[in-house]
């Protein structure tokens, strides 16, 4: 499955007039006057496509640190 | 000769006197010649006639002038009335004492009757694709009979040229088959065409017979009501078979339903599923059941830029198809589709459907983006057809020409139905 459906459509689209792509990635709906070539062209760079992880990417989190106790709690 | 009168006139009164009749409600009796003329009313005495006209209206009697008297029925109470006389039919009445709370009256006896006093009512079974099954859940891509199959209770009302009776239609009461019209692949019902189904005697017996319809939506024979149901309004040549095709007599033919043809000789009743169309190739136009089904399209998304419509995600199976036999009951359809519009201002999309268009959209919904984020909605539609025929009503869709907007984003955009068949 194509995680960024958008940047798959535009890829195959600046190589081939297209109508759509579906988004497993096995479909291009090619318009009447794509030529041999385009299309050819077309799954070429569906096959080059380099799709973004579905999660965006990875964020570490700082290490946690203790806090300094506020002043007005005393312990019993 | 006195005695002789007198033993003449005591056998008339055993017996049912022949008499002559005048009057529509008020009946008057007179004795034919060389029959006794009687001076009393005597108990259990008849009076035999000929009708020479219909009653109108509650009927008394009198013979030879002796005065009127109401006629009941067999009860006793029940006075004869509308209708209960017909011309040109025989009766007698017999006259009893205690009738008419003691001051006497007559006992109506009627003649014999071909016609039986049983009502009839609407047929009772229902065509099915399934043998046994009158109501039939299971899909079946290729039937080639179709089946009359009891379901109210086992009996059809068939005008046999001189008067309607309820046959039987069922080879016994414990029969849940009931009748077979095979077709067997035959191209005596062709491809993709339309036939009535009649239920019509053949031998003295019931059995199925068809007629082929113009077209799709056009039927051929009109179809007349008599005696309260459907029947062919004239002579009509019927197939019973793939050879047979007898001349069937005005309103000796029963209208039970239609049946569309997907290849020669079989029909489709086909529930619609996960990306898979829904065909009913059966309607049925008494004993009506609602069905219902949804297709869903569980492919993934996809984009669409062109502003042409086409059948949703370019799927043959995004459709559902039936036959209406008749445009009485209205068919409902709904499609629900979940879109993500382009991230450009006035990027839209329509989703809707299309009646026997995959091209153009009967009814539509409309998804535009109000800004450069783009958004995803749900566009819901509904159709609702009253027509008679065959209908594909397919889910459509088209984009603004422009953009690569996003269809069935979440793979669950679902085209339904309900109809009567």
């Amino acid at each position: 499955m194509i995680n960024n459906l958008q940047a798959f459509h535009a890829a195959i689209a600046a190589v081939a007039p297209i109508d759509g792509v579906s988004g497993d990635g096995k479909t291009i709906w090619f318009q009447e006057s794509a030529t041999e070539a385009e299309k050819a062209a077309a799954h070429a760079a569906a096959a080059a496509f380099v799709d973004s992880t579905p999660e965006g990417p990875v964020v570490t989190p700082p290490p946690l640190q203790e806090l300094p106790r506020p002043k007005h709690i005393t312990e019993a | 000769m006195s005695s002789l009168d007198t033993m003449f006139n005591q056998v008339g009164a055993m017996i049912a006197i022949p008499c002559t009749a005048s009057g529509t409600n008020a009946i008057a009796l007179s004795p034919n010649v060389n029959c006794p003329a009687l001076s009393a009313y005597n108990e259990l005495g008849g009076y035999r006639f000929v009708a020479v006209n219909t009653s109108t209206g509650l009927v008394t009697a009198q013979y030879n002038g002796l005065g009127f008297l109401p006629v009941y029925h067999g009860d006793g109470v029940t006075q004869a009335g509308t209708a209960d006389l017909v011309i040109g039919q025989q009766y007698v009445f017999r006259f009893h004492q205690a009738l008419n709370g003691g001051v006497g009256g007559f006992y109506f006896e009627s003649p014999s009757q071909p016609v039986p006093t049983t009502p009839w009512y609407t047929p009772g079974g229902r065509l099915t694709s399934a043998p046994g099954v009158p109501v039939s859940f299971v899909s079946n891509a290729g039937a080639t009979s179709v089946w009359y199959a009891p379901y109210l209770h086992p009996f059809v009302p068939i005008f046999n040229g001189n008067n309607v009776q309820m046959y039987q239609f069922a080879s016994s009461l414990n029969d849940t088959v009931g009748l077979q019209l095979f077709m067997g692949s035959s191209a005596s019902w062709p491809a993709n065409s339309a036939f009535d189904v009649f239920v019509i005697l053949s031998g003295g017996v019931p059995a199925l017979a068809t007629v082929q319809w113009t077209n799709l939506t056009t039927r051929a024979l009109t179809l007349a009501v008599f005696a309260g149901f459907l029947t062919n309004s004239g002579t009509t040549l019927m197939r019973t078979n793939a050879t047979t095709t007898p001349s069937v007599p005005a309103n000796q033919a029963t209208f039970l339903g239609s049946f569309v043809t997907g290849n020669a000789g079989s029909l489709t009743w086909i529930f619609p599923g996960n990306n898979i169309a829904g065909a009913f190739g059966i309607s049925n136009y008494y004993n009506t059941v609602l069905f219902t089904g949804n297709v869903e399209d569980t492919q993934a998304l996809y984009t669409y830029t062109a502003a042409v419509t086409r059948q949703a995600g370019a799927h043959s199976y995004n459709q559902i198809s039936l036959l209406q036999t008749s445009s009485e009951r209205a068919v409902t359809f709904e499609n629900h589709t979940t879109n993500g519009c382009a991230g450009a201002v006035s990027a839209y999309m329509l989703t809707g459907m299309g009646a026997n268009s995959t091209t153009s959209n009967a009814v539509n919904g409309i998804h535009q983006a109000e800004s450069t984020v783009g958004a995803s909605a749900c566009i819901e539609t509904s159709l609702f057809l009253t027509t008679t025929g065959f209908v594909t009503v397919s889910a459509n869709e088209l984009s603004d020409g422009t953009h690569a907007n996003s269809f069935n984003i979440n793979s669950t955009n679902t085209l339904s139905f309900k109809a009567w068949l």
